[in-house]
């Protein structure tokens, strides 16, 4: 297989496939509980860790592009960006729609500040924060990869766990609270989950596009069954194979970045989808 | 420092003061409708109209721009529909797909034809080039009265006043349509308001506002420009009047002081060039935002990790 399409084509075929699937899985319960955008406004609410990330491990004389404190610096960022969305409903009658996008675009325009502050004082090679913004998975490393797959089977792996907490919280809350599930924890559990997905996957589909990982494998699986855990399942094939192949199309042409290649490859399942299921009359 | 203030500076200081306020007029409704992330939407969508119109005539400076991004915008706004129509997508969830997928495909368009764009690339789309708008001929401010040196004002600024003035009478007109809708859906329908006209008219105006700011912040930011001053004003007053002029003043502010902050405090510290100037207005309307939240009245205890459903 590597001698097929290289070494790193095949690293970055294991961590989308791998990302793939969780984001999928992850992404049924998401889009079942009508919290998509919260992933959109998290993602670029990470711009500015990202940038501080990279002057720290600048700063610190480590390899200049160390994945780990970047993606720490934008887990932290967004984390933030959540207390924020936090903040400012509970203190005031705006809507939630309203914080996110605040927090959004907010987040998104400080760290094109510290980007272009970076620029201009010029500490080493930046272009390696450019490809956290579209996807790129040509400079993608063992270790990058590691990250991303072991991160991906634990997202999994809590979704196995706690399937049917989250059904429960998700279709009938009160239920779920009187079985003694505070509906605040499993908020927060599947708001942490989305968290860490997006975080993952802003190597692989980019910051901007990360939202249609959580939302359009979900959206397509849930055309062809009714059941919350063969939906899930099914949402996390299609998000395994759309991001197989959208690396390896990226790889294949490097000019495309792969985020925006994964997208339009999930979007047209989900148009042939609406297609084939309403042809044959079983669209549920 | 101000030598060359009519040449570099005086077209980017318009042009992002009249895209910031065309956004926040429409801003307004889009916060009081709970609609705020449709600006996010829009924003995204308008890309691969710009693309084709770009690819079709050749510069950005074509007026044919506002045309091929409205259709984009319209196109979005009916794939919305679509979405929810055939499939179980709620909203929130058919906007993120849409917004992706244009994005996506105007990213790929790009990419595509890179060959011979100079001018359009993915980082104008995701943050403008505010700083690009020289005037050539802009010598003093009798420049402005002098027929000759005003033709070389860049084309950006005149779609800038051009659509707001657009946006701003035909929201004058329908003032009344806009409230009664956006307050009281049920009683605007019975009343014989056409609704669906006044939220397309609304997608519309947010389509426009997005384009003519699309030079100078980009598609992200601009967002920032939609949401953040009518909601700082909100947060401050109960009367909807106070609360447009207060955020139109918050929007001048953050336009006018992101860009002279950008341009001159990195000089004045000693840096050789200059921050992003969209970026900084953003970030300006967000610390603004901040400070009303925080001085304003506390007005309700709510937790959106409980309750929210949008």
């Amino acid at each position: 297989m590597t001698e097929l399409i290289g070494y790193n084509t095949a690293l970055a075929l294991v961590g989308a496939l791998l990302f793939g699937f969780s984001s999928g899985h992850v992404g049924a319960f998401v889009y079942l509980r009508k919290a998509s955008l919260l992933s959109d406004s998290l993602a670029h609410a990470t711009l500015p860790g990202l940038v501080i990330g990279f002057l720290v491990s600048t700063f610190l004389g480590m390899e200049e592009k160390n994945s780990l404190v970047l993606l720490l610096g934008a887990g932290v960022s967004a984390l933030f960006g959540v207390v924020v969305i936090q903040w400012i409903t509970a203190r005031t009658k705006l809507g939630f729609d309203t914080a996110i996008a605040a927090v959004l675009s907010v987040f998104f325009g400080f760290g094109i500040v510290l980007l272009t502050g970076v620029q201009s004082v010029s500490v080493g090679q930046q272009a390696g924060l450019e490809d956290y913004i579209l996807g790129s998975v040509s400079g993608m490393l063992l270790q990058d990869v590691v990250v991303i797959g072991l991160v991906s089977i634990m997202c999994s792996a809590a979704v196995v766990v706690y399937r049917r907490l989250l059904t429960a919280f998700i279709f009938d809350p009160v239920l779920s609270e009187m079985a003694g599930y505070a509906q605040h924890r499993m908020s927060f559990l599947l708001s942490l989950l989305t968290l860490v997905i997006t975080i993952i996957g802003l190597k692989i589909v980019g910051l901007i596009l990360v939202v249609a990982m959580l939302t359009i494998p979900a959206a397509t699986a849930r055309l062809w069954t009714t059941g919350v855990w063969s939906m899930s399942l099914l949402s996390a094939l299609f998000g395994s194979v759309a991001a197989g192949i959208g690396v390896i199309i990226s790889a294949l042409l490097p000019s495309l970045p792969s985020g925006a290649v994964i997208v339009v490859l999930m979007f047209i399942a989900l148009g042939l989808s609406i297609v084939v299921t309403h042809l044959r009359g079983s669209n549920v | 420092m101000f030598d060359d203030f009519f040449l570099i500076s005086f077209v980017p200081i318009l042009t992002g003061l009249f895209s910031a306020l065309s956004c926040t007029l429409v801003g307004n409704i889009l916060v009081l409708r709970k609609q705020a992330m449709l600006s996010d939407t829009i924003s995204h969508v308008v890309l691969p109209g710009i693309v084709i119109s770009f690819l079709i005539f050749g510069n950005l400076g074509s007026h044919f721009m506002l045309v091929g991004a409205a259709i984009a915008g319209l196109t979005a706004v009916g794939t919305i529909a679509v979405l929810r129509t055939y499939t179980s997508m709620d909203n929130s969830a058919a906007m993120a797909t849409t917004l992706s997928v244009f994005f996506a495909a105007g990213v790929l368009m790009i990419e595509l034809t890179a060959g011979g764009n100079v001018h359009l690339d993915v980082e104008h789309a995701l943050y403008g080039n505010l700083e690009s708008l020289i005037w050539i001929d802009g010598e003093s401010l009798m420049s402005v009265f002098d027929s000759v040196s005003r033709q070389t004002i860049p084309v950006e600024l005149t779609r800038a006043i051009i659509g707001f003035v657009l946006i701003a009478s035909v929201m004058f007109v329908y003032w009344r349509f806009l409230i009664v809708s956006t307050f009281d859906h049920t009683f605007a329908e019975i009343s014989g308001v056409p609704v669906g006209v006044v939220s397309a008219g609304v997608a519309l105006a947010a389509t426009n506002a997005a384009v003519i700011s699309f030079d100078a912040v980009g598609s992200i930011i601009v967002i920032a420009m939609f949401v953040c001053p009518p909601a700082a004003a909100r947060v401050l007053t109960h009367s909807l009047r106070d609360q447009v002029w207060l955020s139109l003043l918050f929007s001048s502010l953050s336009a006018v002081l992101g860009y002279a902050v950008a341009g001159y405090v990195p000089i004045l510290l000693g840096f050789e060039t200059s921050i992003s100037a969209a970026g900084t207005i953003a970030t300006l309307s967000g610390v603004i935002l901040a400070v009303a939240i925080f001085y304003g009245k506390r007005q309700r205890s709510y937790d959106f990790l409980d309750g929210h459903q949008t």
